[in-house]
């Protein structure tokens, strides 16, 4: 197995080296001949940016319905929410909104919006705004897929207290809600948007407006607005937005300069862009994870000793280094990120093969009965085939006989997720308190795949969530964490890391763990 | 006539084709295994978002009646609107059609002099230096696949010297710019059609120039062009052209690989989309145009060859 990586990682790196090594020739030989490849829309200085995840005629500026990080990001160009929160603190910012009060148990909270604030249309934003807003969203006619994650908010007692002021009544106490509000999904659109015009026009308090929006066209333009909020923002005059998903394409498009940005480097070509002098890569934090949820309900997943063994067999570093080219960290089998400051512990437990066959033994398994396992798994996120086939043979070292189910992609989160016992999955990084809830817990959550049903958990959640003091908080979402790492379902064993590759030209550009958050405003290129 | 029939013949059995393609899109995209609720709103979605999404598609229906109520209005000229965005099915494909048309079409003009050019190397200077090289070249062309001969252009003339830009698909305005923007995928296109039909008019070439009445012509005093471009190239493309109403249909279905390697917003990419999240009205417009020009195509090449070779006149229309 580690023959394989080595080899398939040599080739990769072979054959993009090859290219690379050709450019550098190339440059070399014809820099004073050559004519800029740049395609006419670079001439007014627009910022060529491309996104690394297709959706075709699912296209939309709707930001009630985000099926790709594509569509989020163009979202986030036309659009704005009340707050923003980011890793690694995903301390709320204060965005529209310019502050929040609640009541003392945390049940009634008053959300105070930014004056001056106005959509591309012209008028400015107010509270009707923000309350048709969440009417919208929490609509399941309308099919967000934060729904669930909302389900604190009652829209119909989202109400308007004044021009600029907006009362949530929530269903239980929530001791930070700007977190909530802050959400993937939460945007501010025009009151009474229909969704035709969600979808095509875009009218958001934006930094940029759509042109002329078409779903299936192949580049997205967007201009500067004029009115936006905070002055002397965006920098850029116009963004040109597209979609590359063919390692060899990013990696020519950014060579030849016809990219100003490529928001995440597949890792093969990683190192050929590294060598080019014109390039600039930037690593985010731990974003994305992969997760291998088991059912804790079910044999053999019922018993802890068989869950710790089936961690255990692990070598995350290795993982990381050959499926992620280095390119990502650890996990700790729950979804907060162990470099974190609100993780329950900062060092991973190494692989640790004799334990596992201690355990295993324990359970009632040996050479002469292994333990046999199903796991489930297709190309539905980078690397999740390659995890599979990798975990297979880490596994075999304890004697655990993996057998690997690889499916289609297409049909895998509608076919397969949820309905095996034992399969691939990942998640975006999100704040400990959505993040733990939104996955795991039984009570709220309909992607619950490890079928986690913990009541001592769901407490500790629903305490940690009701509670106004941040540090309490932060000590009870260590507890439940604790719980995953050492009794849940979910081997969670790396989260991989975004590469984003820039010209030398450009700048005001970080790349975020999240592949669905671009911060527009501060990107240029000269 | 003869010519006639043999038309309207492949005509109205190309009506009854496409009809039997529309039916059969329809159920195997039905049956495809997956949620379409699931692909558009998310794994995350609601059960009760899903089913009201059901509900407003009539997903919740029979599949044959679906299928009567598309057939209903195809009949009738309409696409239908796309499930998955709502939008009439003819703005999703008339722009990947346009685009997949302007691709051809620019292929097509470029496929034509190199085969013509590599046959005509291959034939005349058969066995020697010049035959050697072209039939290299076309082995190569023929044994690369389209991506691998794609990429290689791309690192030699987007990145190497920056003659033409790497991605097709800028949304680039005014004729030179989107024809700039479309060499390199236009050029890998008609590289890999060529390979294969120049060697086949190679040999038509070589055995049509050792028959009798080449030797005639030449014996007569006609000069070897003449004798090649009169005589000759009309007798031995008739294979060439049959190749080339396949290459037809390559080009309209079968680019889905260079239409990704250049991010090319054409037929092919909107149809693995449409399928991937069982978008069934778009699926049945872009299979359908694409079998008809298929249909048309061979209808075509049957036609041209009838023209071209009189004595195919008379006998049974190829089938």
């Amino acid at each position: 197995m580690r023959h394989r990586r080595t080899l398939r990682g040599a080739v990769a790196t072979l054959s993009v080296g090859l290219a690379a090594s050709m450019s550098g020739f190339g440059i070399a030989s014809t820099a004073a001949s050559a004519p800029s490849a740049r395609p006419s829309a670079n001439a007014n200085q627009c910022v060529t940016y491309a996104g690394v995840e297709s959706s075709g005629s699912l296209n939309s500026l709707d930001p009630t319905i985000q099926g790709s990080s594509q569509i989020s990001i163009e979202v986030d160009a036309a659009y704005n929410k009340l707050y923003y929160a980011e890793p690694p603190s995903w301390t709320p910012v204060a965005a529209l909104a310019t502050g929040a009060t609640h009541n003392t148990s945390g049940t009634v909270w008053t959300v105070d919006l930014r004056h001056g604030v106005h959509f591309h249309d012209g008028h400015e934003m107010t509270s009707a705004d923000v309350v048709y807003t969440f009417r919208h969203l929490l609509n399941p006619k309308y099919g967000s897929d934060e729904a669930g994650t909302l389900s604190m908010i009652n829209p119909a007692k989202v109400v308007a207290t004044g021009r600029y002021s907006v009362q949530f009544t929530l269903n239980q106490p929530v001791g930070d809600f700007p977190q909530y509000l802050a959400d993937k999904d939460a945007f501010i659109i025009a009151n009474n948007a229909t969704e035709h015009q969600l979808k095509y026009e875009g009218d958001g308090t934006g930094p940029f407006v759509p042109v002329s929006f078409q779903p299936t066209a192949p580049t997205h333009k967007f201009v500067r607005f004029s009115g936006y909020w905070q002055r002397g923002l965006p920098k850029a005059p116009c963004l040109v937005l597209s979609v590359i998903q063919n390692p060899t394409t990013q990696a020519a498009a950014m060579e030849s300069g016809q990219i100003d940005v490529l928001q995440a480097a597949d890792y093969s070509i990683v190192r050929a862009l590294k060598a080019d002098p014109k390039l600039v890569l930037d690593a985010s934090g731990p974003g994305t994870s992969r997760t291998l949820p088991m059912w804790v309900d079910t044999t053999p997943f019922n018993n802890n000793d068989v869950r710790e063994a089936l961690k255990l067999v692990i070598d995350r570093q290795q993982m990381v280094n050959t499926v992620l080219f280095g390119y990502g960290t650890v996990g700790d089998d729950n979804p907060v990120p162990p470099q974190s400051s609100s993780a329950w512990r900062h060092n991973v437990p190494a692989q640790n093969i004799p334990e596992a066959k201690r355990l295993l033994k324990q359970a009632g398994y040996g050479p002469s009965h292994p333990l046999t396992v199903t796991l489930y798994t297709a190309d539905m996120l980078p690397g999740a085939v390659e995890i599979a086939e990798l975990y297979k043979q880490m596994a075999a070292e304890a004697g655990i006989v993996v057998n690997l189910a690889v499916g289609p992609s297409a049909t895998y989160w509608s076919n397969v997720w949820l309905k095996q016992p034992f399969e691939m999955s990942g998640w975006n990084l999100r704040p400990p308190a959505l993040a733990l809830a939104a996955a795991y817990t039984g009570s709220n959550s309909s992607s619950n795949e490890s079928h986690w049903h913990n009541a001592a958990y769901d407490k500790l959640l629903a305490e940690a969530i009701a509670t106004t003091s941040q540090s309490k908080a932060t000590a009870l979402f260590m507890k439940a964490e604790k719980m995953l790492s050492l009794d849940g379902g979910e081997i969670t064993p790396v989260f991989t890391e975004q590469v984003a590759v820039m010209q030398k030209s450009c700048g005001g550009y970080t790349p975020n763990a999240v592949l669905a958050d671009v911060n527009w405003t501060e990107i240029s290129c000269s | 006539m003869n010519l006639w029939r043999m038309v309207a013949t492949r005509i109205a059995l190309g009506i009854v084709t496409l009809l039997l393609v529309s039916a059969v899109i329809y159920l195997v995209v039905g049956v495809l295994p997956g949620d379409i609720a699931v692909e558009v709103l998310g794994r995350n979605s609601t059960a009760q978002a899903r089913h009201l999404f059901d509900l407003r598609l009539h997903l919740n229906e029979p599949l044959w009646d679906r299928y009567a109520q598309w057939l209903g209005g195809f009949v009738r000229g309409h696409f239908g609107e796309s499930i998955t965005t709502g939008s009439p099915v003819r703005a999703l494909v008339m722009p990947a059609l346009g685009a997949s048309a302007r691709l051809s079409a620019y292929a097509l003009v470029l496929y034509v002099p190199i085969t013509l050019t590599m046959a005509l190397i291959g034939a005349v200077w058969s066995g020697r230096g010049p035959d050697s090289v072209t039939s290299t070249l076309t082995l190569i062309g023929l044994s690369l696949p389209d991506f691998v001969i794609g990429t290689i252009l791309i690192v030699m003339f987007a990145v190497v010297v920056h003659w033409f830009p790497a991605i097709a698909g800028t949304g680039a305005q005014g004729f030179w710019a989107t024809l700039r923007a479309i060499t390199l995928p236009a050029a890998t296109l008609a590289a890999v059609m060529s390979a294969y039909s120049a060697r086949m008019l190679r040999s038509s070439l070589i055995e049509v120039l050792q028959s009798q009445f080449i030797r005639t012509a030449t014996l007569k005093g006609t000069s070897r062009w003449r004798v090649i471009f009169r005589h000759a190239l009309p007798n031995a493309i008739v294979p060439t052209l049959n190749v080339t109403a396949l290459n037809l249909t390559y080009l309209i279905g079968g680019v889905v690989v260079v239409e990704v390697v250049f991010s090319y917003p054409g037929l092919g990419q909107l149809l693995v989309n449409s399928i991937a999240i069982r978008d069934i009205p778009v699926v049945e417009a872009a299979t359908l145009i694409a079998s008809g020009i298929y249909i048309a195509a061979n209808v075509f090449s049957d036609v041209v060859a009838v023209l071209v070779t009189p004595r195919l006149r008379y006998a049974r229309p190829a089938r």
